[in-house]
């Protein structure tokens, strides 16, 4: 069972994944269409230590994150590693938003972002999951939680 | 009177989005600095740059901000120097413990107006 099962997991990240989008990026955000995702551009993965260890992984599909960065910053000239900073930070306050709206009442640790442009594995269970679209693309977001048992 | 400004926190990109938020708002600002975590933030006092406002995440590798929130509030003459800590986190008891410093706080993410507000009220 999850220790996040009272609440709607994959509606909390929608709704908070397009509120950091906005506010954050000036981006203009819908509901996904569900047509297949172009490629992978970058994720982002935040680990949370707490009274739940788990994680929350963005990934980018599409031309994402150069928009995402330069409505961070009113910069268009950006380099790569910059964009990917921001995505690492859009991933931090996601995850920092997420957790006290599922568990109110817990303390958790956030590691700093770990940013990639190309998809990890995790042996964690999830728990939730999104995806939006943005100018460029598709924003995808999961949590994973461990020592959580799947159910059939 | 024009401020001189720290930002701390430990993406560039969100030093460059509150110093842009700040630069934009027409805050009187003379001059920003930025540094990367509390420790950076530390040695830059320690070597006697003055501040009016320092703009602080919590959540930073070698040096946190509540870290470097704590040691101002006990080392002369830093005390009173106003602070906006600048972050995502939600914990209630840490949240509580920014204000018992003495500082104003506003989440990430946060709107330009939020912070020129929170910037008018440290300063005024």
């Amino acid at each position: 069972m999850s220790p996040f099962s009272s609440v709607n997991v994959a509606e909390t990240l929608e709704r908070t994944a397009a509120e950091v989008l906005e506010l954050m990026c000036f981006a203009m955000v819908d509901e996904s269409s569900g047509e297949e995702r172009p490629a992978l551009e970058a994720e982002a993965r935040v680990a949370f230590r707490g009274p739940t260890t788990g994680e929350l992984r963005i990934r980018a599909y599409g031309d994402v994150i150069g928009e995402l960065a330069e409505g961070m910053v009113a910069d268009d000239e950006l380099a790569q590693a910059e964009c990917l900073d921001a995505w690492g930070e859009v991933g931090n306050v996601l995850c920092g938003g997420v957790l006290p709206v599922l568990h109110p009442d817990g303390i958790y640790d956030l590691a700093a972002p770990a940013v990639a442009t190309e998809a990890s594995e995790t042996q964690l269970t999830a728990v939730g999951a999104c995806e939006i679209e943005v100018d460029g693309g598709v924003v995808s977001v999961e949590l994973f939680v461990a020592g959580v048992e799947k159910t059939p | 009177m024009a401020l001189n400004v720290l930002v701390v926190d430990d993406s560039l990109m969100m030093r460059r989005m509150v110093c842009r938020a700040l630069k934009s708002g027409g805050m009187p600002i003379d001059d920003i600095a930025q540094a990367a975590n509390g420790k950076e933030a530390q040695d830059s006092i320690l070597e006697g740059r003055t501040f009016d406002l320092v703009c602080l995440d919590l959540n930073m590798p070698v040096m946190g901000g509540l870290d470097l929130l704590r040691w101002l509030r006990t080392t002369e003459p830093h005390q009173t120097l106003p602070v906006i800590v600048v972050s995502s986190e939600g914990n209630v008891d840490r949240i509580e413990e920014v204000k018992s410093l003495n500082a104003a706080m506003i989440r990430k993410p946060f709107t330009p107006e939020q912070l020129v507000r929170a910037f008018l009220e440290a300063v005024a």
